[in-house]
This record gives structure tokens, sequence and C-alpha cells, in this order.
């Protein structure tokens, strides 16, 4: 195998000896191209891009979230549904109804009503919105020329550029961002960033709803998870061994996008969420109503209230929506949203509820794509160990600031 | 039209787009919001905006004293794009935002759907059409050095 040195020398020998060179016949867009590449001109650009890629997310879903489907679930829907269906105070109507008093849908917490609004009226605008910009990115070229400006950040953390293009596809859903960590090089690089994916960068479904239902809090939230992907990257990065090698990759140039391309990927991943999200979202609400009926809920809040109040400064009443996190982050966001407590307890909720652990799905692919990064038990043994050691220190880091800062 | 009168146009364009920026940041950084006359600065992400018209405006800057070329051209049409991100989202927001009817109606009234388009603007949305007549401009003088 040539080491990079000599890599470099073979290329500029048959470049010599293949390459003719004429006149330079420079385009607008193929300076543009290039300028979205250099540090100077391409950073600036790249927070434009990201701005408008956050404006048309926040514009879009809240048109048709707060616009359309919260009078058409609250106004109509949860009404029609607690009054129509039969059985009221049996535990059916408990676990697919909810509260036959509650007033809008998030606090219904039925399987038919808050679980249906959460999937359709919240997650779906999201997704929607979220996939049809990647695409957007993806088909104009513009996604590996990211790639290319974030590079020297990444190689901090012994990752490299192209690691961009997981973690962007995670901000979709966990599970394509591990399954393309395959990409990467060498088993330490898939290792790392499948823990820190599943584990830092919350999935299109969660940001959607921490837009819509805790705006306020969003960046906090959001740099908080940031810096842990660094900080945990970086410690990663010098504990496990193994190789993180250079790459060489060809930026094709930039492209305006076809709709038929655009809309045929954003109806294969929209179909996707019908699919496989929504069931886990009515999954997620009828257990969790199970386990209240039970009382199982309550007994694992009383159990865990010393660690909960006492080490991440969070109210006993999360454990619920930490369950319903297994099954879908979005779900679990949305049921902390309803449950009384201070603002920065919110903010520490929805760190915790993100980085505890990943969503069945994730968790899923994280076995499957362990086998070509290391042995299930080995990768497995691994994540277990990175997230309890995350959960504490990042989480319980948390409380400390807030405390330090008199807002805890 | 010369090289002259071309960089005059950037640079003022520049300023318009460099000055206001700065101001975005500044009430960003302050949390406030001030309205003079159609112009409005603050609001959510004023930070964010006000960052990337101070980048845009220092591009226009760039190209200033450059010979008309292609590598001017692609530098003034990239600050353009980056008012035209910010604009753009701009006038979606307000579009997506006049629609929907508040409590009992699923539509808005003609009058309040109307009243969303009166202003006060940000700065990013009225030096929309400025940079895309620029962006004509620069692309209609002739390139007499191209490498």
């Amino acid at each position: 195998m040539l080491d990079p040195e000599e890599r470099w020398r073979l290329i500029d020998k048959l470049a010599r000896e293949t390459v003719e060179y004429g006149a330079d016949r420079s385009t607008i867009g193929s300076v543009l191209a290039e300028l979205t590449v250099k540090p100077l001109t391409g950073i600036p650009f790249a927070l434009a891009v990201l701005y408008g890629f956050w404006g048309f997310f926040d514009a879009f879903a809240g048109f048709f979230t707060d616009g359309f489907f919260v009078p058409l679930f609250d106004d109509h829907w949860l009404p029609w549904i607690q009054n129509a269906f039969p059985l009221k105070g049996s535990w059916l109507y408990y676990i697919l109804v909810g509260d036959p008093e509650a007033v809008n849908s998030f606090e219904a917490l039925g399987m038919l009503t808050s679980g249906v609004f959460v999937a359709i009226g919240v997650v779906l605008p999201a997704i929607v919105a979220f996939y049809l910009i990647i695409t957007i990115l993806e088909d104009s070229g513009y996604m590996p020329r990211l790639a290319v400006l974030v590079d020297t950040v990444l190689h901090k953390i012994g990752l490299h550029g192209f690691a961009v293009v997981p973690m962007i596809l995670s901000l979709g859903c966990n599970v394509p961002g591990v399954a393309s960590t395959r990409t990467l090089e060498t088993k330490k690089q898939r290792f790392m960033m499948m823990i820190l994916l599943s584990v830092f960068i919350p999935c299109g479904a969660q940001l959607g709803v921490m837009l819509s239902l805790i705006p306020e809090f969003f960046g906090y939230i959001m740099i908080y998870l940031l810096a842990g992907f660094f900080v945990f990257g970086w410690i990663l990065n010098r504990l496990i061994p193994g190789r993180s090698p250079e790459i060489i990759t060809d930026v094709p140039p930039l492209r305006i996008p076809t709709f038929k391309n655009v809309s045929r990927k954003l109806w294969v991943k929209v179909k996707g969420f019908f699919t496989n999200a929504i069931p886990f979202v009515l999954l997620g609400v009828g257990l969790v109503n199970l386990l209240y009926l039970g009382g199982v809920i309550s007994w694992l809040a009383n159990s865990l209230e010393p660690l909960f109040t006492g080490w991440f400064g969070i109210p006993k009443e999360t454990v619920a929506p930490l369950i319903a996190g297994f099954l879908r982050k979005d779900l679990a966001v949305a049921q902390l949203s309803a449950i009384d407590m201070s603002g920065f307890q919110l903010i520490t909720s929805v760190v915790i509820i993100s980085i505890y652990f990943p969503c069945i799905a994730t968790f899923s692919m994280i076995i499957k794509e362990g086998r070509n990064s290391g042995g299930v038990i080995k990768v497995l043994g691994g994540s277990l160990l990175t997230l309890i050691t995350v959960v504490f220190l990042w989480g319980g880091l948390l409380h400390l600031i807030g405390i330090l800062l008199g807002v805890a | 039209m010369n090289r002259k009168i071309l960089d005059t146009l950037l640079a003022l364009v520049g300023a318009c787009t460099f000055i206001p920026g700065l101001l975005e940041i500044l009430f960003g950084l302050t949390g406030e919001t001030y309205t003079w006359a159609i112009l409005s600065f603050g609001g959510d992400y004023d930070l964010w905006r006000g960052l990337i018209l101070v980048a845009s405006g220092s591009l226009f800057f760039f190209t200033i004293n450059q010979p008309i070329s292609v590598q001017k051209r692609a530098q003034a049409v990239l600050a353009s794009a980056m008012i035209w991100i910010v604009g753009g989202i701009e006038i979606l927001s307000t579009v997506l935002n006049s629609i929907p009817g508040g409590e009992g109606s699923w539509f808005n009234t003609t009058s309040e759907f109307l009243s969303y388009y009166t202003g006060p603007f940000t700065p990013s949305l009225l030096l929309l059409p400025v940079s895309l007549v620029l962006v004509i401009l620069v692309s209609s003088v002739e390139v007499k050095n191209d490498s």
C-alpha cells in the first residue's frame, strides 16, 4: 500500500504523462464552484446556506403545523374522537384516546390523539421540509463542498470531511446516518461515528418537534449537543486504537437539481417515514399508556427520583418520555413539553432524551453495522460503555452549569 | 459601462449591505428591535442574518479594483446569492405566515392577508432587487481579461 507522499508522486507522474494544458476557459459556474470550497468565501456562503436551510424548515413546518394541523386536530379531530369513541373510562379508551377532558392533542396522550397528531401534524411537515432541502443540496453538488469545508475541523477528532455526510443524513434520520458510516475507511472511524451520531445528532423528527414546541431553547440544546460531539469525539479518538487516514476526493461541479429527481427522492424518503416511523410513534404512545396503567411508570419514577433530581436536576415525571424515547425521540420531546418544569430543566431533559440511548431503530442498525466494524459484541459493549459514560458526564455537567449560573 | 462605474456601483451595494449587516449584529447582541421608515432591524435569527450580510458586503468590496473578469463576476454573484437566500427566506416566511387564519377560520381575510405586505421590511429584503439588478449589470459587461 502506498503512503500519501508516494501516492501524490504517482499522481504527479501520471498527470505529466496524460494531461495536456491549454488556455483557461473559466465560466461563472466553474469559478462559483471553486469559490464555494475556498474557506474565505466558502464558509460565509455555507453560513448563508445553513440560514436558508433553517429558515425554510421553520417557515414550511410552521405553516402546516401551526397554521392548519393544530386547528384541525385540536378543534375538530380531538373533540370528535373524545365523544365518538365508546367505552369511556375503560382501559382501551385510555390507551387509544387518552384523557377525555384534554383540550389539545398534545395533552390527550392517546394513540389516536397525541400519537396521530405528533406523527402527522408535527413530524410529517418537518420531515418533508428537511428531506426536500437535503435532496436539493445533494443534487446540486453542494454537499461534497460542505465536506471539504469541514475537513479541517473533523480531522481534530480523527475523522475527515466526508464524515459530514453521515452527520447530515443523521439530521434526517439516525438509521441511514449509521448505515452510511460504512463509507468511512477504518473500523475506528466507523465505530466513533456510529456512537457520536446516535448520541449527539438529533434526527429530523426530533428537530422538528423541538423547533415547533420549544424554539426558544433550540439553539442552546444544539450547541450543547454539538459541543458533546466534538469533546467526546476528541476523547474517543485518543482512546480507541486504529488509523485515521487522509482521503483524496473528487468534488463534482455545481448543477441545478431537476424537479423529477428531487420529487422522486423526496417521495421515497417520505414513504419510508410512513411505513417505518408512524407505527413506532403509535406503538410508543400505546406502550407508555400500558406502563402507566400497570403502575410501572410511577414505580420507575419513584425508584429513579434520587438520580433524576439529584444528578440531572430534572423532575421524576420525565421517566415516561424517556421510555417513549426508546421508540421515538420526537414523541419523547413532545411528551416532555407537556410536563410542568423550568426552562433549564426542559433543556436538560431534552439533552438527556437525546443522549441517554439511541432509538430502537438506530440501535438495531448499530448492531447490524457492528458486524463490519469490529464485531457485534465489541461494538455493542463499547457503545453501551460510551453511552453510560456520556449520559452521566454530559448530563451531570449540564446540571452543574445550571447550578453555577443559578438557573438549575 | 466602464470599470469605474461598475466599481462605484459595487462599492455602493457593498456599503448598503455591510452597514445594515453590522446593525443587525448590534441589535442581535442587545436583543432590541428598531424600525426606521420601512426598514426594520432585529427579530428571529438577526445575529445570523447580520453575519451573512457583513460577509456579503465584504465580498462586494473585494471585487472592487479587480479587472472585469469571470472571477469578478462570480464573486459578485456569490455575494448577491447570499442576499437572495436571506431575502428569499423572508419572502417565503411572510407569504406562508399571511395565509392561515387565526381562531375560527382556516384562511386569513383579504385585509389581514395584505397587512403582512405593508412592511416594515428587513434590509435583506430591500437589498434583494438591488442585488438582482447589479448581477444583471455585471453579467452584461464585456469580459476583457478572462485569465
